[in-house]
């Protein structure tokens, strides 16, 4: 379907690298490769997901995309215009179609204004909106994320974790942007508050035809909200596919072992359910595996693995993988790549 | 046939802490039971009092928190009656706990050998050599390759999950009949969580311990429990066998969080919320402390607090909706729309 689209934003070869060279390690030129490499599209409308475990690259992909960290080589075309190529001038302008929610409702929030203050910055600070109109504006956005007005000069800390969210969603929505990167939105809130941001999200996703990044490490919420997901370790993209693809049939044997990971709130089945139990802890990324990074952890590794990068390639229309041995239907059954 | 003592009873256990703010209830009048060889689950939204519950049992809370009234019962002693000295004996011996962060609970100072080791010495008749000798073994038991390298190492130079198997190891140490795991996986990535978990299984079977596991997460509790306490602002709400909770909540609020848990192996379009947020002791509501919230609350639900009672063999509930009998939510009309 959106594929015959032009992406809203694509992304090529994106890498950052972040130096550690300083004090301790002066003597050696040292670098962790937060982003090593990554080509991803993303279609007007849609969710894409990206997923993996802690220190994987997320976060530092979605702050390059908006340029809250520059990246070390690649590109970032919004609507077909190098992001990289931007004046921070421009740029300040392009944030109006590009918004970030950040994990932490707690921290992102300034604690000295007030919630009607906050919401305002964006059309103050973009002179978007001035006088009766930034009022109306921003009551709107309040009505529209489920904030009663008559909280509009309450401070952050009277507010719960999932009102804080919602805050911050309206910050957010406040310019109308067409792209809305959400990192980690829900992770820090209790399940009956997720299901309520979730749904918002949404919600609004429908109403504002927005587009999200979604970025989790939380299998169940990235299945729930995603059109398509993209797996990420090690700084690299090992699989994207659509929803129902991945989550079915994963062709890449960390994705397998990822989701045969997850708990099922479930306990019939508990008995007879076959667990991949990945062994041993995630490599650092300063100095990823040879060959393949998953290769330390992957129970099919062999010597190709060990030596060579498989190449990131599309095994099936729209499901890219970047395995020597992709898994095919069926899990654990494995089938040559060359 | 005649009922076994239960090897942990807590009654109307009621644990406040009396700040200059006033008064928390953080727990108030919680009771439930622990067989021997049985896990047991206390889940819960955040601030619910699962930690309070649990520190409690240890004789772990902390000035200007107290309990107020209750007894805990372990193997018929009443905890709550004994010295600071005799806890201490107890603690590490006949029962011990670890906790979320695995990282503040370890001592930065000390290698991690030395930390196990200690814990064998306090509380057995064994020379230095043979605690060293139990420590290697304990190491080997928590799944740590390399026992004896690893014994020298101090905990910044451990995983977060290598760290968390050395808690566990540290636990276990004295083959305690009870073991408290204070959100044991929280802080892991998925994969390691994993192992964790099976780690648990695998050591309950080996030793019999009781586990009271306290979690946020209903897949780990369906993983892993045989039984759950559900608990809500302070109290419990709902107990019941794994299985009977799971396909027959009695409690709205049970019911609420398992439906509006986002699940990998099944798709809805909208997820269910529970509208609002949890009271705070503040604003905590007359009745019923859910009836805010509560999809099902009548007017006796807004004006009287219902009792924890049995409704079968295997469940308890405090809800006015089951005050005749046993009902089954999943017929029941809602009188709220959410
Ligand atoms: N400013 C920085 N300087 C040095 N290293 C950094 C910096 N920011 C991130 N990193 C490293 O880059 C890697 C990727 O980090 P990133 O925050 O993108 O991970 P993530 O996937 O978002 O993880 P999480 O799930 O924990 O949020 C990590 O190893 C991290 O330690
Ligand atoms: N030292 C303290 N002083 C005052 N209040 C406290 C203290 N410790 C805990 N509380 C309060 O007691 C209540 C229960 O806290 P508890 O830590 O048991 O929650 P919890 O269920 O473990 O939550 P979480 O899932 O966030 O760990 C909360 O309202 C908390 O604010
Ligand atoms: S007692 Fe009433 S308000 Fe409370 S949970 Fe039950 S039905 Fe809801
Ligand atoms: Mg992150
Ligand atoms: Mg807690």
């Amino acid at each position: 379907m959106s594929r015959n689209r032009q992406p809203l934003l694509e992304i090529k070869g994106l890498k950052k690298h972040f130096d550690i060279s300083s004090g301790w390690f002066s003597r050696e030129q040292k670098s962790v490769k937060a982003v090593d490499g990554i080509d991803l599209k993303v279609y007007p409308g849609e969710t894409l997901g990206i997923v993996g475990e802690s220190g994987c690259g997320k976060s530092t992909t979605g702050n390059t995309i908006l340029r809250l960290l520059e990246a070390t080589e690649g590109q970032i075309l919004f609507e077909g215009e190098d992001l990289a190529k931007l004046s921070n001038k421009q740029m300040r302008e392009k944030r109006k179609d590009i918004q970030m929610i950040f994990q932490d409702p707690f921290s992102s929030l300034n604690p000295r204004m007030k919630v009607f203050d906050l919401i305002a910055e964006p059309l103050r600070s973009h002179k978007a909106a001035s006088g009766r109109e930034l009022k109306k504006q921003v009551y709107e956005l309040m009505e529209t994320v489920g904030i009663s007005k008559s909280f509009a000069e309450r401070f952050p800390h009277e507010f719960s974790g999932g009102q804080r969210q919602r805050i911050g969603i309206a910050r957010a929505l406040a310019l109308k942007p067409k792209l809305i990167v959400c990192d980690e939105p829900v992770s820090a809130l209790d399940v009956s508050i997720q299901s309520q941001i979730l749904n918002l999200l949404d919600r609004l996703q429908k109403e504002f035809n927005l587009t999200y990044i979604f970025i989790a490490h939380g299998l169940p919420a990235i299945k729930h909200i995603s059109d398509r997901v993209a797996v990420m370790y090690l700084g690299k993209v090992v699989e994207l596919a659509d929803r129902d693809q991945l989550f079915e049939k994963p062709m890449h044997p960390y994705t397998e072992g990822l989701l045969s990971s997850v708990p099922i709130p479930d306990p019939e089945n508990r008995n007879n359910r076959e667990r991949i139990i990945l062994k041993g802890d995630l490599p650092s990324p300063a100095n990823p595996p040879s060959g393949c990074r998953f290769h330390t952890r992957c129970p099919y590794a062999d010597e190709k693995c060990r030596t060579e990068e498989p190449a990131f390639s599309e095994e099936r229309d729209g499901h890219h993988v970047m395995c020597h041995y992709p898994l095919k239907a069926g899990r654990g059954v494995l089938v040559g790549n060359s | 046939m005649k009922q076994e003592q239960p090897l942990l009873d807590v009654r109307h256990l009621k644990t406040y802490f009396h700040t200059e703010n006033g008064t928390v209830p953080s727990v108030e009048g919680v009771s439930f039971q622990i067989n021997k060889g049985e896990v047991v689950a206390i889940v819960g939204e955040s601030g619910c009092g699962k930690s309070v519950t649990s520190y409690s049992i240890m004789g772990l809370v902390k000035s200007p928190g107290k309990i107020e009234a209750g007894e805990v019962l372990l193997d018929g002693t009443d905890l709550t009656t004994l010295s600071k000295r005799q806890m201490r004996k107890l603690r590490g011996n006949d029962m011990s706990m670890i906790f979320q962060e695995p990282l503040t609970s370890l001592n930065p100072l000390f290698t991690v050998g030395f930390q196990i080791s200690e814990v064998i010495v306090l509380h057995q008749d064994v020379t230095k050599k043979e605690a060293r000798q139990k420590t290697i073994e304990m190491i080997e038991k928590v799944g740590i390759p390399n026992a004896e390298k690893i014994y020298s190492n101090f905990p910044h130079q451990l995983s977060g999950g290598m760290r968390q198997r050395i808690m566990i190891a540290i636990a276990l140490a004295c083959n305690p009949k009870l073991l408290i795991a204070d959100e044991p996986t929280t802080a892991l990535d998925v994969s390691i969580q994993a192992q964790i978990l099976d780690l648990m299984k695998k050591l309950r079977k080996e030793l019999e311990t009781s586990i009271l596991i306290i979690t946020h997460d209903l897949g780990v509790v369906a993983e892993m429990v045989d039984r759950v306490v559900v608990m809500y602002a302070g109290k419990v709400v709902e107990e019941g066998t794994v299985y009977e909770l799971f396909r027959d909540p009695k409690h709205p609020y049970t019911k609420g969080l398992l439906e509006s848990t986002p699940k990998i192996h099944e798709r809805k379009d909208e997820l269910y919320s529970i509208k609002g947020t949890v009271p705070t002791p503040a604003n905590m509501p007359k009745g019923c402390s859910f009836s805010p919230r509560c999809a099902f609350a009548g007017d006796k639900c807004r004006e009287q607090q219902p009792e924890l009672v049995q409704v079968n063999s295997g469940q308890k509930v405090s809800c006015w909706l089951h005050e005749e009998g046993e009902v089954s939510l999943h017929e029941q009309k809602q009188t709220a729309a959410t």
